[in-house]
């Protein structure tokens, strides 16, 4: 089932959290709205699900006004961050209750709802706590189990709200290749409202990004990284460095705002044009990959920048780079945008 | 010092232990402790004969059905109002909300006598609301559990608040999106969360029942075999320098009172216990 | 409805997932009034109404005639000596409770929570028993001349009994919510336990202090069964207010106690206001907190 929003506005109180907002999401799709605290993205979510009401706007379910369909009535799942599961029934019970709730003549017998319970308790592979209580599993067994309840009624749109920000670094790994692989299986249309940005690319076909109610950018999430529309979203997505004016020129003159991604930069033994002399400050080496920090010669300000350790350590040999060496740095690529859209306060 | 060594669990770097625990333990056993077992000891000086026939005479057992029975229906009535007046409070809005939630606690300052008046003079034949009622109201069993009803209102609401704000908006919601109609997430949902504080709410205000006096003699008329509450008995065996008879049905009471403690904690335990707090 | 239009004007109001319906909320509101004015607004009212029943000057006769005038002060000494005692035993055992882990924590609380269930004529019994002339030190107060039953200090020791609670059960939750931190960190510093508690602790508790010193001065004012038991009824010496109330009541004289009753009517409806009052401002303190976080994003 296919979701449009159209012109979704919303404020409380003095803050509006929704400023005519316009998406589109095709059915099958799994998509990201990713933003930070303030966004507005888990109010878009929770009036597709029908949790709030918008103060102006519409949402179409498959071309059908469902603005003022009544929640039980919207054919959604919805998971929420802190799992909202039924403290005081069994697996079994939280996962059957949708199927328990409905009307006499739409309710399936025993014998359907146990088949059915048991079969999605199999798929989110937890068919053998069926008679434990919420508060004796985990957390991450919690969401899954939240999901499976979700899933029961079958609805044609899943929407999921911050589903893995309680949980540990690495359950939370576990549980995004887990729904991306679910999604793959069960192809209902999805839309997750994450702030971590790691987690929408890994997981989504496509990303929104929003910023204070509105969309900035919205398409795949190579497209989103590479190609940003708004400094905003560069600077969301991965980290990236800032030059005010055109490089090679002292700061503050010109009126651009060029953005380069750590990683985008080489350093190379001899001035070219376009490369800036840097003072080694700091190299760090996680994990794979190493840290260098540089502070720029001409305005003192710093620059980082991001490699593999192994080429780290042939450069390093090559050149022979110890803290407090000079260095140019060239950048292979450099976004651009004029100072007017560029908002320091809109950065985090 | 002493008391710290043997009774801390977890050693703590806050000072004061010795001496709070040992005011407090003193002012209790002055106050309690030691009253508490004067009234079991001197039972036993009673032979058991006699004891039996002091707490089974049948102007004492007629007490007792009134007292249990009215304060039973009592704390049940309060039960069902009391959830329905948390819940106007808790969840609605309306004018002079703030007033009526005060109001609630009027019971626990109201002092009992002169509730006791107030419900006499309002029930009786010619009273504001006795005179509306087919059916008499002082003098009768019936006085007294209107009497008990009123002491007893605000641990229903109490008890139950706290549950009722603290429960989480999402649960509720959870329900509504997997398709449950209003009535069926209240009965199916939330009822049970609050079921364990509803059923304590509705121990201790059964327990305050059991004991009330001042709130309930004037209204009831203290008919022998009719309206006497055994609270009035044990006085009225003191006033007949039958101490030994009034400690007898003191006893009762008090064991009666102590297993109701008893099954209040039990039942606050196993509740916590199932879902997992 | 089309596209176009739907979207230039507001939805139809549906209602809240969380909420009920108009009608129903109308009605359980009606009946939670309805029940609430009939218990309780009621006879409250009725309380005044019946004491200026006869016209003022009979009221006021009935308040300042001298068994009445003797009745109040004499409340007003039982509850002037136990609820500063009373204090002190709340603010003991809340400390110790709230802010240390022991054996039998539980046991203490149970018996704290004791005068709750026992009825007040047994907590007057007890007493009787204890130093009543027969009881277990009947015979030595009697050779030292000292009258505990049937006089001030029976009815104050009565009175303590029943109302040494209330402190310490608005004390006791608080603290234990407000956790050690701030006293831990005290300590660290270098203060001295009474520094502590005057600095960190006290402020903290204030308001719950107050509002339990003020339950407990009227339920230690109003207190009938136990002090009915204790007192010997002596009028004019040991009758507290309560009990001049029940005597002014049997002797049909029904304006004069409910005159009487009037002035514990009025001290209720003080102590309900100050209740009001501290709670207003906790709510207001937790509204804004909440406000912070209620705005989902």
């Amino acid at each position: 089932m296919s979701i449009e929003v159209r012109g979704i506005n919303k404020r409380f109180g003095a803050t509006v959290v929704c400023d005519n907002v316009d998406l589109d999401i095709p059915s099958g799709e799994l998509v990201a709205l990713l933003g930070p605290s303030g966004s507005g993205k888990t109010t878009l979510l929770r009036i597709i699900a029908g949790l709030e009401v918008p103060d102006s706007g519409t949402v179409l379910f498959q071309g059908q006004d469902a603005t003022s369909a009544d929640v039980c009535k919207r054919r959604v799942g919805f998971v929420f961050q802190h799992y909202a599961l039924f403290g005081h029934m069994t697996i079994f019970e939280n996962v059957a209750f949708g199927l328990r709730v409905r009307p006499r003549a739409t309710r399936p017998d025993e014998a359907q709802i146990r088949k059915k319970v048991t079969e999605l308790l199999k798929l989110v592979q937890l068919d053998w706590i069926a008679d434990r209580f919420p508060h004796q599993l985990s957390g991450g067994q919690r969401q899954r189990i939240a999901l499976a309840r979700a899933l029961a009624v079958e609805p044609e749109v899943l929407l999921l709200d911050e589903p893995f920000g309680a949980l540990d670094a690495r359950v939370r790994k576990e549980l995004r290749r887990w729904l991306r692989r679910l999604h793959d299986e069960m192809n209902v249309t999805s839309v997750f409202v994450t702030h971590d940005q790691e987690e929408a690319m890994e997981v989504a076909d496509r990303i929104v990004v929003m910023n204070h109610g509105r969309i900035e950018q919205d398409g795949p999430p190579d497209e989103v990284y590479d190609h940003p529309a708004t400094p905003f979203v560069l600077q969301f997505l991965g980290d990236v460095n800032i030059f005010h004016g055109r490089l090679g020129q002292p700061a503050g003159q010109g009126g651009d705002v060029s953005f380069v991604r750590p990683h985008e930069l080489d350093i190379v033994a001899a001035a070219v044009p376009g490369s800036i002399v840097a003072t080694l400050v700091q190299a760090l080496t996680v994990g794979p990959n190493t840290r260098l920090e540089f502070r720029r010669d001409d305005d003192q300000a710093y620059v980082d920048v991001e490699m593999p350790r192994t080429d780290w350590q042939a450069l390093r040999e090559r050149l022979g780079l110890a803290t407090g060496s000079k260095v140019h740095l060239l950048p292979r690529r450099l976004t651009r945008f004029s100072a007017d859209d560029f908002d320091p306060a809109a950065m985090i | 010092m002493l008391l710290s060594r043997a009774l801390l669990k977890r050693h703590s770097v806050l000072p004061g232990f010795d001496l709070a625990l040992g005011f407090t333990l003193l002012y209790l056993s002055f106050f309690i402790l030691v009253p508490l077992s004067a009234a079991f000891l001197k039972t036993f000086t009673m032979t058991w004969p006699a004891f039996w026939s002091a707490v089974s005479a049948p102007r004492v057992v007629a007490s007792y059905k009134l007292t249990f029975g009215a304060s039973f229906l009592a704390a049940l009535v309060n039960a069902f109002f009391g959830l329905i007046v948390c819940w106007v409070l808790v969840r609605y809005d309306f004018f002079g909300k703030r007033f009526v939630d005060a109001l609630v606690d009027l019971p626990f300052a109201l002092p009992t006598a002169v509730a006791g008046i107030a419900l006499t003079a309002l029930y009786s034949g010619n009273g504001w609301i006795g005179r509306w009622l087919p059916f008499k109201v002082s003098f009768t069993p019936v006085g007294v559990w209107v009497a008990l009803t009123f002491i007893g209102l605000p641990f229903v609401v109490r008890t139950l608040q706290p549950v009722l704000e603290d429960l989480q908006k999402e649960v509720e919601e959870a329900a509504a999106i997997l398709g449950a109609t209003r009535w069926q997430t209240f009965t199916r949902v939330i009822l049970p969360i609050l079921a364990p504080a509803l059923l304590t709410g509705f121990a201790l205000a059964f327990a305050r029942a059991i004991g009330e006096y001042g709130s309930v003699i004037f209204i009831a008329g203290n008919l022998p075999m009719i309206s006497e509450i055994t609270p009035l008995l044990i006085i009225t065996k003191l006033e007949q320098f039958d101490v030994p008879g009034a400690t007898a049905i003191a006893v009762v009471m008090l064991v009666a009172a102590f297993l109701m403690l008893l099954a209040i904690n039990a039942l606050q335990a196993w509740t916590r216990a199932r879902q997992g707090r | 409805m089309s596209a176009a239009s739907a979207s230039e004007k507001a939805p139809r109001r549906i209602d809240e997932a969380t909420s009920e319906p108009a009608w129903v909320r109308r009605l359980l509101i009606g009946i939670a009034l309805a029940f609430l004015a009939v218990f309780l607004f009621v006879p409250l009212v009725a309380v005044f109404v019946e004491a200026l029943k006869k016209g003022l000057d009979v009221y006021l006769a009935a308040i300042s005639e001298p068994d009445a005038v003797s009745a109040i002060k004499l409340t007003l000494i039982a509850a002037g000596i136990s609820v500063p005692l009373n204090l002190v035993f709340g603010v003991a055992a809340a400390w110790a409770i709230a802010k240390f882990d022991f054996r039998g924590k539980n046991v203490l609380l149970t018996l704290i929570d004791l005068p709750f269930s026992v009825s007040p004529v047994i907590a007057g019994l007890v007493f009787v028993l204890v130093f009543g002339l027969q009881g277990w030190f009947g015979e030595w107060l009697r050779d030292h001349d000292l009258k505990i039953i049937f006089a001030l200090p029976g009815i104050v020791i009565a009175t303590i009994f029943i109302t040494f609670p209330f402190v310490a059960r608005e004390l006791i939750p608080l603290m234990q919510a407000q956790g050690n931190e701030q006293e831990e960190a005290a300590r660290v510093l270098g203060a001295g336990g009474w520094q502590i508690f005057r600095r960190i602790t006290l402020p903290n508790v204030k308001w719950a202090l107050l509002y339990g010193v003020i339950l407990c001065n009227a339920r230690a004012m109003g207190e009938f069964g136990a002090v009915s038991v204790v007192s010997g009824h002596i009028r004019g010496q040991t009758n507290t207010m309560p009990l001049h109330i029940e005597i002014l009541y049997n002797e049909y004289q029904f304006a004069a106690a409910f005159a009487v009753a009037s002035l514990l009517a009025f001290l209720a409806l003080v102590t309900l206001a100050l209740k009001y009052w501290v709670e207003r401002n906790a709510a207001s303190r937790r509204q804004v907190a909440a406000s912070v976080e209620a705005v989902p994003t």
